[in-house]
């Protein structure tokens, strides 16, 4: 019973890169409808962990399960595609679509049917539809992307330090938008920050140090 | 589907500019590779029009005068023969013409059309040869004092092929543009010279029997003297040698072009795709699959090269109109209208489906490296990137000192030609031509009123030269011992003219399979007057314009029935007296011609206008397309480059240091693509000059040390200017206040 709760999970996980290890057997189990934070210094490993956790990297070892089966090489595009969200500082949009136009492409890639201009209203930029990545503040990008990510109806939304760059308050009401929406959903999200009191936002608190995982550490 | 259309939509707005170069480009190549072909098409096209239009014989006859139905008559009864169509050309007659010149015409007239028809354009009876026209730049009408004081207008011209222009030219070589043609009705020709006489035919043969052998029973014939029988094909080909040169070029350019203009839509297609990486990035996080991203990027490379090859539609059409018309008139020929052929249309077709295929596989290789630019990281950027740019740099600018050399030296092997023909051979100012022999007292009159400074008599003619079972025919002068005009070596010194030797052309040479020391026959035709004489070959000449034999004059007397003759003279004057002695001259009984140097290398450089304007043509285009090629390929490398440089000047290094720096990474390129384009070209350069010589004129190969200066030169200074505007640019952006 308890399997079937598990989202994902991670067992002996190994990633180096020019022969320096960055992530080291590392094990880590998500539950559905769980938000957890990850933080740790800068370079130990977290975006890295965070690519392998959406299926953007492959570990050098170990193996990646998702609701209980395992991610193969072959599988990780439509793994991304129908179940991954993925919101990263920089936003991440696309700079020749408008913002309308970068919240359906995401729903044309997973055709999840949803309504891309219902999920910019529920960030707020219902009248910014029209436009373009570099019309909108920095603080109107991550809404838009994270209304691109909601739209693809994830089970697991992974954001890497999304309120790097902005401001306290923007930071905040973005963070706390996309909490909001994630338990509404009963969405997994996974977010690295380095902000203590955005970690104590979340169900659970994860150290990476030495690419090791320490449970409720902060830092 | 859907994603990849909106990501065209969103890449035709975002790279506009970027899809209008990679259009730009495309209508570039297109226009240059479908014009450029699609005037050698047409000018196949128009050359085979004519011959259907204007008909064609095999041979061309000359003989004495005879009445009309008298050649016919006895050429019709000779095994072989099929059709045979007389001729009339009148004895030349002295005309005064508007522009107070006297000069030469020469009227001739065709009894029937059977076999042979003059294309006329224009009104009126008397018709200017159309290479008259051309050559003379007569514009309009011509007026012209006829010597019974009647004066005529000239209003329209004629085309035919050239048979009895280039024999009769060859007999009395370089009265070119002092000797008018004009065809008329034979009514016409007769009511002028007063009298109604064949001297003519042309002849069409059946194939039965081998032209060599209608040839000789022909030359033998009892009821009539012919005093000269050539083939069609020598003559067809020479008069047409410039249109297979400008052909040979129309074949060969449109392929340059095309490479040339692919290569620029690959580098500017790839800049675009290169800066979505990003997106493609994005993309592919999200699970897009990579089908509808190539697609996307596909489509952009696709509509931006069809739309510029569209455009290049109506461009093409213009240049290959203008190509077409400077060529025929360089020919000498008329009309020319542009034709679609199917193999042309196919190759067009294939060539803009392969532009989009190269176009379209660019996109997808840099979506390809795109689509994991978020999953590796990249390392050695700086490096990599340094490399790439002095290799690109080093690729254009080895194309573009290739390209520009070798134009370069076809120019100056065309120079070479024109001055070994007017300054080289010719070391005299005037040559005087007359109607018939002359006795060489008549040098005497010529001295008169001290304005010569030396003359010497010549001899021209055609001879046939045999050696073993190899026969030619040639244009022959007989020289003094001390000649003015001089056949040269390949090592540029004067060859020997000495009793019983001959001076062979080294085609000739070739053809007989003959070389210095050999002996040779020779049957040597002055007018009516014909003699047969064994020669040795003293010597055979490098001479580019390979169409002129000399033998001794004292060889020549010896056989001639009355010694002591000439047909021309080549004179020096004295300085500043060169316009008096024309006119002296034209004053004088029997001439015939007035040949100038600076006519003669007037007309020839008429004649090579159009070849000049094509070169001139490739040297610029490749100057431009090779430091255009190099400035795009070094962009990328450039904006790179600059982020960092632009931190280090912050950080307080010098920016002219960092300028400095910046052209110093290129110079190894720059080097290497001089080195290596020089190299090509030189090597390259004598398979061209192969490739474009012709059976009058094989281009000397001239390796001169300040053409490869210049044309490396030029591409540097080129080069060096683009540079200099991303240095301009770089301090710019270096110095801008930053606050």
């Amino acid at each position: 019973m308890e399997g079937l709760n598990r989202l994902l999970e991670l067992r002996g996980v190994c990633r180096s890169f020019a022969g320096k290890d960055v992530l080291r057997e590392l094990d880590l189990s998500l539950e559905e409808g769980q938000c957890v934070a990850i933080m740790g210094r800068s370079g130990c490993g977290k975006t890295t962990l965070l690519d392998l956790m959406g299926g953007l990297d492959r570990p050098d070892r170990g193996e990646i399960f998702f609701r209980g089966s395992l991610l193969r090489p072959g599988q990780l595009r439509r793994y991304r595609r129908d179940h991954v969200g993925f919101l990263f500082q920089d936003s991440g949009l696309i700079p020749e679509f408008t913002a309308l136009q970068n919240v359906a492409a995401g729903v044309r890639i997973c055709k999840s049917g949803a309504d891309p201009m219902e999920h910019l209203a529920l960030v707020g930029l219902a009248d910014r539809a029209g436009a373009y990545p570099s019309q909108l503040s920095g603080g109107q990008g991550h809404r838009v992307a994270l209304a691109r990510a909601l739209a693809k109806k994830p089970t697991l939304l992974l954001l890497d330090e999304p309120t790097e760059g902005l401001d306290r308050q923007t930071g905040q009401e973005i963070l706390d938008l996309t909490l909001k929406i994630c338990r509404e959903r009963g969405i997994t999200a996974v977010v690295v920050t380095h902000r203590v009191e955005h970690a104590l936002q979340m169900d659970r608190q994860l150290l990476l140090q030495d690419g090791a995982l320490t449970e409720g550490a902060v830092l | 589907m859907r994603l990849g259309l909106l990501l065209f939509r969103g890449l035709i707005r975002r790279h506009l500019l970027r899809a209008v170069l990679i259009g730009l480009c495309a209508m570039f190549c297109f226009t240059g590779a479908l014009g450029v072909s699609w005037a050698g098409e047409s000018l196949v096209s128009t050359r085979q029009d004519l011959e259907d239009s204007w008909g064609e014989a095999d041979l061309v006859v000359y003989t004495q005068h005879q009445t009309p139905g008298d050649l016919e008559e006895a050429f019709l009864g000779i095994e072989g023969v099929d059709a045979v169509s007389e001729g009339m050309l009148a004895e030349p007659i002295r005309c005064r013409f508007q522009d107070g010149q006297v000069r030469s015409v020469r009227l001739f007239a065709l009894l029937d059309h059977q076999l042979i028809r003059p294309v006329v354009q224009g009104d009126g009876e008397l018709a200017l040869s159309y290479g008259y026209k051309v050559d003379a730049g007569v514009d309009g009408s011509l007026v012209l004092a006829l010597p019974q004081g009647e004066t005529v207008s000239v209003r329209a011209t004629a085309a035919m092929p050239m048979y009895t222009g280039v024999y009769v030219d060859r007999a009395i070589v370089s009265t070119d543009g002092d000797m008018v043609d004009i065809y008329a009705p034979v009514e016409r020709v007769t009511e002028i010279v007063g009298e109604c006489y064949v001297n003519y035919a042309l002849v069409r043969l059946d194939g039965s029997v081998p032209v060599e052998q209608v040839r000789d029973r022909i030359a033998g014939s009892e009821d009539v003297f012919v005093s000269y029988v050539a083939e069609r094909e020598p003559a067809y080909e020479a008069s047409l040698a410039l249109e297979d040169v400008i052909c040979r070029i129309c074949a060969l350019f449109p392929w340059i072009m095309l490479g040339v203009g692919l290569l620029f839509v690959s580098i500017f297609l790839a800049g675009a795709a290169g800066q979505c990486r990003g997106s493609i990035g994005v993309l592919r996080t999200d699970g897009a699959p990579l089908g509808a991203i190539y697609l996307g990027i596909c489509l952009f490379a696709l509509v931006s090269t069809l739309a510029g090859a569209c455009l290049a539609v109506p461009a093409a059409w213009a240049l290959a109109k203008t190509i077409l018309e400077i060529s025929l008139e360089n020919m000498g020929l008329p009309g020319g209208t542009l034709v679609l052929s199917w193999p042309w249309l196919i190759r067009c077709l294939g060539g803009c489906l392969g532009a989009c295929v190269v176009a379209t596989g660019v996109g997808m290789l840099t979506v390809s490296g795109g689509r994991v630019a978020r999953i590796r990281r990249r390392r050695g950027g700086r490096v990599r990137g340094r490399c790439a740019a002095v290799v690109a740099t080093a690729v254009s600018t080895g194309a573009a000192v290739c390209m520009s050399l070798m134009s370069m030296m076809f120019m100056d092997s065309l120079d070479a030609v024109r001055q070994e023909q007017f300054s080289d051979r010719y070391g005299f100012h005037v040559q005087v031509v007359y109607e018939d022999l002359v006795p060489l007292s008549r040098l005497q009159e010529l001295r008169e009123g001290d304005m010569v400074q030396r003359c010497e008599p010549m001899l021209f003619g055609t001879m046939s030269l045999s050696a073993g079972d190899r026969e030619w025919e040639v244009s022959c002068v007989a020289l003094s011992d001390d000649p003015l005009l001089i056949l040269r070596d390949e090592a540029g010194q004067p060859l020997p003219v000495v009793e019983d030797g001959i001076c062979l052309s080294a085609d000739t040479a070739a053809r007989l399979g003959v070389g210095t020391g050999d002996l040779i026959r020779a049957r040597i035709r002055y007018g009516s007057t014909q003699i047969r004489v064994m020669c040795s070959v003293t010597g055979v000449s490098a001479q580019s314009t390979a169409f002129l034999e000399a033998v001794s004059l004292e060889t020549v007397e010896a056989y001639l029935d009355s010694s002591g003759v000439m047909n021309s003279v080549a004179v020096t004057v004295r300085p500043g007296c060169l316009e008096d002695f024309r006119a002296y001259v034209q004053t004088l009984p029997g001439v015939l011609a007035v040949q100038t140097g600076e006519a003669g290398q007037r007309r020839f450089d008429c004649g090579f206008s159009g070849t000049r304007v094509l070169v001139t043509t490739v040297i610029l285009a490749s100057i431009a397309l090779g430091t255009s090629v190099c400035l795009m390929m070094c962009y990328a490398q450039w904006k790179r480059e600059l982020r960092r440089d632009t931190v280090e000047h912050l950080l307080g290094r010098s920016a002219w240091w960092l300028a400095f720096r910046s052209a110093l990474w290129r110079l190894p390129g720059v080097a290497l693509g001089l080195a290596a384009g020089s190299f090509a070209a030189l090597e390259l350069m004598p398979g061209m000059l192969r490739y474009l010589s012709t059976d009058t004129i094989a281009y000397p190969r001239v390796a001169d040390p300040g053409t490869l200066l210049t044309g490396g030169g030029l591409c540097l200074l080129a080069e060096g200017l683009c540079f200099g505007m991303y240095l301009l640019a770089d301090l710019r952006q270096w110095r801008r206040p930053r606050g």
